[in-house]
């Protein structure tokens, strides 16, 4: 073969590359936590032990602090984690119960204080997520968990929920028509003033197309979605080219059994009579209905830690499988009035 | 002789749906019916420190019907969806991460 044809060939391959599967991207969904351990004094700590634990499914991470003292989770599923932080010498710190949210580069930082081992410095986030993010140049706005679990929506649909994000709104125009085109309705919305083509729709970072351009296929159910962010601005590279982006994270399993079941019901015994008119309103039925479940199942027996951390008797290794099955039914059927 | 096909048509009057005393035009809505079943599953299999899986499956149908007051009328949008996807996530070292997606 002559260069001529390895070139050729080589141009030919990038092509069949490049050419790949256009209609599905994967991005890039999960988050970071990282920070710098300090002493009392401003010195950084190398060296030091920086354990990560999921609340709420036992999935740990570790690590070490490195000669700058920075410690780095480059890649977290969102959820409520508690930091440890551990050096001989020194009392251990400990932020317990901190929020990470979908697509969040959270920084956390710890002082160390010259002390027993046996002390503990505790600091109690209560839930909340440090929103200062001095990692990332996003703008962007969480719809959190109990956003997503407690607002009422008019027919359940997620994408209502993007609208509370202040950048995005739902479409008119050409766009609103498209509903007349697919025959079902908010599977779109624009995000800071772009068309809705512009708008990506991610879950768990697998892009989701609909039959008309700009619009998602898969109108998640709302129960199946633990939290989602409206990215828009500039954003990492590692978001895809899309200026507005819509990303969902589904709910995983936790540590115990969870069951749910829920309906919610609209129909015209509880519309009002329009004032002039001599008849009640046609009939409307409109019954959503769903059951998830979930539940976590531990494939081996949990490990104990070393020394290191004689006050917790953690695993150091959890092999654990989370398993998340969601049912969701959505019966609508409406009729219009009867002629007058 | 009537037409036997305007006969069939007459078929589908409705007396009485118009205001007129000896109404003309046929004036109705028939039913929209939009029907959605979804389910969606995920598995995350938490291998080690430096390797976390999961698999997702999602599949939807919702089809929407909007028919006319005769045969052979209206639209009908059908919507089928199905997701599959699987992903790793894996730490390389303190400042690398890899995560591959497929779907």
């Amino acid at each position: 073969m002559n260069a001529h044809k390895r070139v050729l060939a080589a141009l030919l391959g990038t092509l069949l590359l490049m050419m790949g599967n256009p209609g599905v991207k994967g991005q890039s969904v999960s988050s970071s936590i990282q920070g710098r351990v300090v002493d009392a004094g401003g010195a950084v700590v190398p060296g030091a032990d920086a354990t990560v634990t999921n609340v709420h499914t036992g999935v740990r991470f570790k690590t070490q602090t490195n000669g700058t003292g920075n410690y780095f989770f480059p890649s977290v599923l969102p959820g409520v984690y508690t930091l440890e932080i551990a050096k001989p010498g020194f009392a251990n710190y400990q932020i317990s119960q901190f929020n990470i949210v979908v697509g969040q580069h959270a920084t956390e930082n710890g002082t160390l204080s010259v002390a027993s081992e046996t002390q503990t410095v505790t600091v109690n986030a209560g839930g909340l997520a440090n929103l200062l993010q001095p990692e990332s140049n996003d703008l962007g706005n969480v719809i959190a968990p109990q956003r997503v679990a407690q607002l009422p929506l008019n027919g359940r649909n997620f994408l209502q929920l993007g609208l509370l994000s202040g950048a995005a709104q739902s479409n008119s125009g050409a766009a609103a028509s498209a509903v007349g085109q697919t025959g079902h309705p908010g599977l779109s919305i624009n995000i800071a003033g772009n068309e809705p083509d512009f708008t990506m729709y991610l879950v768990n970072g697998i892009q989701t197309f609909g039959s008309r351009a700009g619009n998602t296929s898969l109108n998640l159910s709302v129960g199946a979605i633990d939290q989602f962010e409206v990215h828009y601005g500039f954003f990492m590279p590692d978001l895809g080219p899309n200026p507005g982006v819509v990303d969902v994270i589904t709910k995983s399993g936790t540590n115990s059994f969870h069951g749910e079941l829920y309906e919610y019901v609209r129909n015209n015994q509880m519309s009002a009579r329009n004032y002039f008119s001599t008849v009640p309103p046609g009939p409307y039925h409109q019954n959503q209905f769903g059951n998830p479940l979930s539940w976590e199942h531990t494939l081996q027996p949990r490990q104990c830690l070393t020394e290191t951390f004689p006050r917790f008797r953690l695993p150091s290794t959890t092999h654990s499988v989370l398993i998340r099955l969601l049912g969701n039914a959505r019966r609508l059927r409406t009729t219009s009035f009867p002629p007058t | 002789m009537i037409n036997p096909v305007s006969q069939k048509l007459l078929q589908y009057y409705l007396p009485g749906s118009s205001l007129a005393a000896t109404p003309n035009n046929i004036g109705g809505n028939p039913r929209t019916t939009l029907n959605s079943d979804q389910f969606t599953g995920r598995i995350d299999d938490n291998v080690d420190e430096r390797n976390q899986v999961f698999g997702q499956v999602s599949w939807l149908n919702s089809p929407q019907s909007a028919p006319g007051l005769f045969p052979l009328q209206g639209v009908a949008h059908p919507l089928n969806a199905e997701l599959v996807a699987l992903g790793w996530t894996g730490t390389l070292g303190t400042t690398k991460v890899n995560e591959l997606r497929l779907g």
